[in-house]
C-alpha cells in the first residue's frame, strides 16, 4: 500500500515509531502527483518540491517520539482560505495574484502542531458551485471516474483526498461543498457545527452559512483533526466557546440504544436506487447493533434550497463587494475614474456564476422586494433551525442521503439549473439550521461510483456522528482506498 | 417578474459593468430564479421570531486594548499601485 | 419680520475616543503616517472578520443617556451597502432599524427665544471610512485621489434630531450644547477642526402657520460651528428670496463652499437604495438594564444641572456659570479653587477675566497650562489679604501659568510684597509731596489730573509694592489737610 493512500493516524503511527520518515511520505506524495495531477487537477498551486522536502526533513529532525504526533504530516487546503506562503486565488481572475498578509486561524493552528502545506486546492470561484467547474482556472476531474466532476465546491480538495494526492485536507461548506464532493468523491466530509471552527481567514461568500470543513480518509483521522482544530477564537466573533471533547474517544462506542431518524422527506424524493437501497443497508446494520430507527418528519425542508440561495446570495451581494480592485487583486487599469474602474474590475475578475449570484442578492435585497424574499427567507431559515432542533431533541442523529445522484458527468451543470438547485437540498438544511453534518461513504452504485451517507446530529454533538460513523464505515468496508 | 432595465440597475449598483446580451441572460437566469424564491410565499410566518445567525447567542465582544497592525509594507503588498505609502486610485466622479 | 418658519434639522456624527476601533484592535490615533494603523479587518481583507469592540458599545450607550436617550436592550449591526474607495468592505457596518439609543433630548438657552428643547431622533453606532486626499485642488479636479485607511474603522456616533431648530443660530447654540454635553461624558473630544466632530443640516422654509412641511434641502461640507450657522444664514435668505418669487425650492443636497460664501447646488443624484443586511457576523450583544444603570450612574454631573447648581450654590450670575461650565474641566477647576479659596464671584471673575485671556494669548487650553487650582486659590488669597496689590497679582498669575510655581515663591522672588503699613505708606507721601509741590498747588486749584500724577510718583518710588486703595485713601486724607 503506497504510503500516500494511508489514513493520517496509520502514518501518524509509522512516524512516531520512525517506521517511516516524513520526508519519505512527502517523496512518496510528491510521487504520486506528479502521476495523477495531469488527469486530476486538484490543485492550483502546488508548492515547490525542494521546499516541502526541506519541511519534512526538519520535522524528521525535530521529531521527538510521540509528543508532536502531526510533525511533517502533509495538509492540502481549499484556496479561499487564507495562507501566507502560498498565493489564495479563490479559483477567481479577480485574486490571481494574490497573497494574504495573514493566515487563517485554523492555518496557524496547522502550522504550529508541525503540519506541511502541500498546497492549494480547486474550488468553485469563492465557492459558488456544486461541480468544481465554475473555477476561473479549471475543472477539476473526479479521481474515481475522470469524465465526472468531483463535486464543488471543495471538488479539489476531495479529489485530493481520494486520489492519494493529500491525506486530508480542509474545505468549506455553506451549502454542501464539503459533504457532496465527499460523497462523489467516496471520502469522508465533516461541516461541524457553525462556530465549532473558527472562520478567521476563511474568504467566505455567505458568512451566516459558511463553514470550514474537513475532508478526510476516514472517520478516526477526520475526529482527530476536528480535536486539533476546534476551539475558541477571539478574532472569530462567530466562534464557540462550547467544551472541545476528545473526539477519538467516540470511535468504535457502542451504538446499541441509540435513536437514529431518517427524515421521511428525505426518503420521498427523488433518489437514486442505489443510494435509497444504501440507506435501508445501514438501517438494518444499525437496528441489528441495537439502535433505534425510526422516521421523522422535517417539514420545511422542502424549502430549504430557496431559503438557501436567497439569504446565501444576499450575504453574497454585499461580502463580495470588497473586491473593487483598489487595495488588492485584479484592477482594470485603462479606467479613468474610480466608478469605471470598480465597473471593469469586477467584470473582467468575477466569473459568470458569481456575477448570478451577486445580483441575485441584491434583486432580493432592494426596497421593493426586501420584505417578500429576504425577510420572508429569514424567518423560513429560522423554522428549519427550529424543525431540526425540535427533531434533535428525540432523536441522537439523522440519517439520511448526501445527495440525490452519484457524480454526474462533466459538462453537464448547465443543462439543467433546476436540478443543480435541487440537488442541494440534503445538504443546505444543515447550513441553515447550524448543526453538524457528516458525509460518510458507504458502498458504491452499479458504476462504481461512490455513494454517501448523511450524518446529521446535535449542535456540538460532532461525537455522536463519530460515534455512528466509525460503526458504519466498518459496516461498508470502507477505508478502502482507489 | 424583473426586467432587463432592472438588471441593469442591479448591474449598476453592484458595480459590474456588463454587455446587453449580458443583462438580457440574467433577466432571464434571474426571473427563473424568482420564481423559485416564490414558493417561500407558501410557508406560513406569521408567529416566527426571526433569527439573524445559524448557532445560538453567544456575547462575543472584545476588551478596548491596541494589538499591532500590520506593519505598513504588508497592508500595501498587494496594492495594485501604492505612492508614498497611499493606495492611488483614478479619479472620483462625485 | 420674516413672514416664513424656519424649520431645521441637524445629523452629527461624533467620533468616540476609543483606544482602538470599533471592530478591530488597531490603534485610533490621529495624524500617523498612512497606512500604518490597518489590519485585516479594517483594510477589508477576505477572511477577516470583526468583533466588537465592547468600550464603544459602551460609550454610545453613555452619550445615549446623556442625550436622554431610551436604550435598546440589544445592539444589532446592519451593512449599508455602497461603493467608494474609502470604504474597504462596499459596506458600511452601521445600525439600521435598531439604533442604539432613541427618543431623547438637548436642552439650551437661545438669546431670543429663551430655553429650547430639541429632540433627538435617534443616535447609532457605525464605522468611520478611510480618507481621502485628492491631487490637486478639490475632488472635483483632481485626476487622481490618495486612500489612507487609518481612520477607517474608528467608531461614531451619528446623532440625529428631530427638525427642532427654528433658526442658523439656534443651530449653532445647539452644536456647543451638543459638545458640551459630549465633552463631559468623555466619549468624545467633538473637534470639529480635527474631524472628530461633523455635522450637515436640512433646512426648510414654510409660511408662518402652516402645518405643511416645506421642501427640504440638505447642505454638507460645513467644518465649523460658524460655518454651519453662515451657511444656514445663506440657505434661508436664498429660499425666502425664492419663495417671495413664487418659485418652487428643488430638495436637493446642496455644498457650503466657504471661500464665495455660498450653497451651492451639487448633481442630482436619486437616493441609493442601500440594501441593508443584518451583519451576521457581530452576533448581537444583549444589553443588560444593570449595565445601562451603572453606566449612567458613572456621567458626571452633565452642563445644565452643574450650570443650575453653580447658580444657586455658589449665587453667580446666569453668565458667570454658563461661561464656568461650558467646559467640564474648567468647571472641575473652579470647584476645586473653591475649596482653597471660598469667594465665588471673585474666582469667577479671575477665571473669566486673566485666565481666559492668558488661554487666548497663547493659544492653548487651560488644560494644558501650569496653572493649578491650589495656586489661583493661594494668589487670591494673597491678594485680598493684601500681601500683593491687583497689577502684581496678575503678573504672578502669568508665570504660574507657564512654570506652576507658587504664588508665594514667586512674589517673594520679586519683591512683591505690597507696602500696606500706614507709617511705611505715610513716609512716602511726605517724601513725594515734598518734592512735588508744583503738583499740590496743581491739585487743590481744581486739577484732578495732578492726584493721578502724585499717585504714579508714590508708586514708583516704592516700586509698585504700595497698596494702591490705601495709599489713595492716605494721599487723598493728607492733601485734605493742607
Amino acid at each position: 500500500m503506497k504510503l500516500c493512500n494511508l489514513p493520517a493516524h496509520r502514518l501518524i503511527e509509522m512516524l512516531s515509531t520512525k517506521e517511516i520518515s516524513a520526508e519519505e511520505l512527502a517523496q512518496d506524495l510528491l510521487r504520486n502527483i506528479q502521476a495523477r495531477e495531469d488527469q486530476v487537477k486538484a490543485y492550483i498551486t502546488i508548492d515547490d518540491a525542494e521546499n516541502i522536502l526541506a519541511k519534512a526533513k526538519a520535522a524528521d529532525a525535530k521529531r521527538d517520539g510521540a509528543s508532536e504526533p502531526f510533525l511533517g504530516l502533509p495538509m492540502a487546503i481549499k484556496d479561499n482560505i487564507c495562507t501566507t506562503e502560498l498565493p489564495t486565488t479563490c479559483a477567481s481572475k479577480m485574486l490571481e495574484d494574490y497573497h494574504s498578509p495573514f493566515a487563517a486561524t485554523v492555518c496557524e493552528k496547522l502550522e504550529q502542531a508541525g503540519l506541511i502545506f502541500v498546497g492549494k486546492t480547486n474550488l468553485d470561484e469563492f465557492g459558488m458551485g456544486s461541480s468544481t467547474e465554475n473555477s476561473a482556472f479549471y475543472p477539476t476531474h473526479n479521481p474515481v471516474d475522470p469524465t465526472r466532476v468531483p463535486g464543488g465546491s471543495s471538488g479539489g480538495s476531495a479529489a485530493a483526498v481520494a486520489a492519494g494526492e493529500a491525506i486530508w485536507a480542509l474545505g468549506t461548506d455553506a451549502g454542501g461543498s464539503v459533504r457532496q464532493p465527499a460523497a462523489f468523491c467516496g471520502v469522508v466530509g465533516l461541516k461541524p457545527t457553525y462556530g465549532r471552527l473558527s472562520r478567521y481567514g476563511l474568504i467566505s461568500f455567505a458568512p451566516s452559512f459558511d463553514h470550514i470543513g474537513l475532508l478526510t480518509r476516514d472517520v478516526a483521522d477526520c475526529a482527530l483533526l476536528l480535536r486539533l482544530l476546534a476551539g475558541h477564537d477571539p478574532l472569530d466573533a462567530t466562534s464557540s466557546r462550547s467544551k472541545v471533547a476528545d473526539y477519538p474517544n467516540a470511535l468504535g462506542k457502542e451504538i446499541a440504544g441509540l435513536t437514529v431518524g431518517v427524515p421521511a422527506e428525505f426518503l420521498q424524493s427523488n433518489l437514486q436506487g442505489e443510494i435509497k437501497g444504501a440507506i435501508h443497508d445501514a438501517i438494518q446494520a444499525l437496528k441489528d447493533a441495537g439502535a433505534v430507527v425510526q422516521e421523522i418528519s422535517l417539514p420545511h425542508l422542502g424549502h430549504g434550497p430557496s431559503a438557501y440561495y436567497a439569504l446565501s446570495c444576499a450575504e453574497a451581494s454585499s461580502n463580495l463587494g470588497r473586491f473593487d480592485g483598489v487595495r488588492y487583486g485584479l484592477r482594470d487599469e485603462s479606467a479613468q475614474d474610480v466608478t469605471t474602474m470598480f465597473k471593469n474590475t469586477r467584470r473582467q475578475g468575477f466569473g459568470p456564476e458569481v456575477k448570478r449570484r451577486i445580483l441575485t442578492g441584491a434583486m432580493v435585497l432592494v426596497k421593493e422586494r426586501r420584505e417578500e424574499c429576504y425577510l420572508k427567507a429569514v424567518k423560513v431559515r429560522q423554522l428549519i433551525k427550529e424543525d431540526f432542533h425540535r427533531v434533535l431533541d428525540d432523536v441522537d442523529l439523522i440519517l439520511g442521503p448526501t445527495t440525490p445522484t452519484t457524480a454526474f458527468k462533466l459538462g453537464t451543470t448547465n443543462l439543467d439549473p433546476a436540478l443543480v438547485y435541487d440537488a442541494d437540498r440534503f445538504t443546505v438544511a444543515a447550513n441553515l439550521a447550524g448543526v453538524p453534518a457528516m458525509n460518510l461513504p458507504f458502498g458504491f452504485d452499479g458504476a462504481g461510483l461512490p455513494i454517501g451517507l448523511q450524518l446529521i446530529g446535535r449542535p456540538f454533538g460532532e461525537e455522536t456522528l463519530f460515534q455512528v460513523g466509525s460503526f458504519l464505515e466498518e459496516c461498508a468496508g470502507s477505508g478502502k482506498n482507489i | 417578474m424583473i426586467s432587463k432595465k432592472e438588471v441593469e440597475r442591479l448591474a449598476d449598483m453592484t458595480r459590474i459593468a456588463m454587455t446587453d446580451d449580458e443583462l438580457a441572460k440574467f433577466a432571464e437566469d434571474l426571473n427563473e430564479i424568482l420564481d423559485r424564491l416564490m414558493g417561500l410565499a407558501e410557508v406560513d410566518t406569521q408567529d416566527v421570531d426571526t433569527t439573524y445567525q445559524a448557532a445560538p447567542l453567544e456575547e462575543a465582544t472584545r476588551e478596548d486594548v491596541i494589538t499591532s497592525s500590520l506593519p505598513a509594507e504588508e497592508v500595501l503588498k498587494n496594492a495594485p499601485e501604492a505612492v508614498d505609502g497611499y493606495f492611488r486610485v483614478p479619479r472620483i466622479v462625485d | 419680520m420674516s413672514k416664513y418658519e424656519t424649520i431645521i434639522g441637524l445629523e452629527i456624527h461624533v467620533e468616540l475616543k476609543t483606544d482602538t476601533k470599533l471592530f478591530c484592535g488597531c490603534a485610533t490615533t490621529f495624524g500617523q503616517e498612512p497606512n500604518t494603523q490597518c489590519c485585516p479587518v479594517c483594510l477589508g481583507l477576505g477572511g477577516a472578520t470583526p468583533v466588537l469592540n465592547r468600550k464603544a458599545l459602551a460609550y454610545a450607550i453613555m452619550a445615549g443617556c446623556a442625550l436622554n436617550c431610551q436604550i435598546q436592550d440589544i445592539a444589532k449591526f446592519d451593512r449599508k451597502c455602497y461603493f467608494y474607495p474609502d470604504l474597504p468592505k462596499a459596506y458600511q457596518t452601521s445600525q439600521d432599524d435598531l439604533p442604539i439609543a432613541v427618543g431623547g433630548y438637548v436642552e439650551f438657552e437661545d438669546e431670543e427665544a429663551g430655553p429650547v428643547r430639541v429632540r433627538i431622533r435617534q443616535a447609532h453606532l457605525e464605522e468611520e471610512t478611510g480618507k481621502s486626499l485628492h491631487e490637486g485642488d478639490n475632488i472635483l479636479q483632481a485626476r487622481s485621489s490618495m486612500l489612507d485607511y487609518n481612520r477607517c474603522g474608528i467608531p461614531l456616533l451619528e446623532i440625529v434630531t428631530d427638525p427642532d431648530l427654528a433658526s442658523p443660530a439656534q443651530a449653532r447654540e445647539f452644536l456647543e450644547a451638543l459638545k458640551s454635553i459630549l465633552e463631559y461624558t468623555g466619549v468624545s473630544d467633538c473637534k470639529m477642526e480635527e474631524g472628530s466632530l461633523r455635522c450637515d443640516a436640512n433646512i426648510s422654509l414654510r409660511p408662518k402657520g402652516s402645518t405643511k412641511f416645506g421642501a427640504k434641502v440638505e447642505i454638507k461640507n460645513m467644518n465649523s460651528f460658524r460655518a454651519v450657522q453662515r451657511a444656514l444664514e445663506y440657505e434661508e435668505i436664498r429660499q425666502r428670496e425664492l419663495l417671495d418669487a413664487g418659485e418652487e425650492i428643488d430638495e436637493e443636497t446642496r455644498h457650503w463652499d466657504e471661500g464665495v460664501g455660498k450653497t451651492l447646488s451639487m448633481r442630482k443624484k436619486e437616493a441609493p437604495d442601500y440594501r441593508f443586511i443584518p451583519e451576521v457576523e457581530i452576533r448581537p450583544v444583549i444589553i443588560d438594564a444593570s449595565w445601562v444603570e451603572t453606566l449612567r450612574d458613572s456621567l458626571p454631573e452633565l452642563p445644565n444641572a452643574r450650570r443650575q447648581r453653580f447658580i444657586a450654590e455658589y449665587s453667580l450670575p446666569s453668565y458667570d456659570a454658563a461661561v464656568l461650565t461650558n467646559d467640564k474641566f474648567m468647571a472641575d477647576f473652579f470647584e476645586e479653587v473653591i475649596k482653597v479659596y471660598e469667594e465665588p464671584k471673585q474666582v469667577s471673575n479671575w477665571l473669566m477675566g486673566e485666565v481666559l485671556r492668558l488661554v487666548r494669548d497663547q493659544n492653548t487650553a487651560l488644560e494644558g497650562s501650569s496653572l493649578t487650582p491650589k495656586g489661583l486659590g493661594e494668589l487670591l488669597a494673597l491678594l485680598s489679604k493684601g500681601k500683593i496689590n491687583g497689577p502684581q497679582a496678575k503678573e504672578i498669575l502669568a508665570e504660574m501659568f507657564s512654570t506652576g510655581e507658587d504664588p508665594k515663591s514667586i512674589a517673594k522672588k520679586r519683591g512683591f510684597e505690597q507696602i500696606s503699613d500706614d507709617s511705611a505708606l505715610l513716609s512716602v507721601i511726605d517724601q513725594v509731596l515734598v518734592e512735588h509741590q508744583d503738583a499740590v498747588e496743581s491739585f487743590k486749584s481744581g486739577k484732578d489730573r495732578a492726584f493721578g500724577f502724585l499717585m504714579g510718583q508714590i508708586m514708583a518710588k516704592t516700586k509698585g509694592k504700595a497698596d494702591p486703595r490705601r495709599t489713595k485713601d492716605l494721599l487723598t486724607e493728607k492733601l485734605s489737610q493742607m
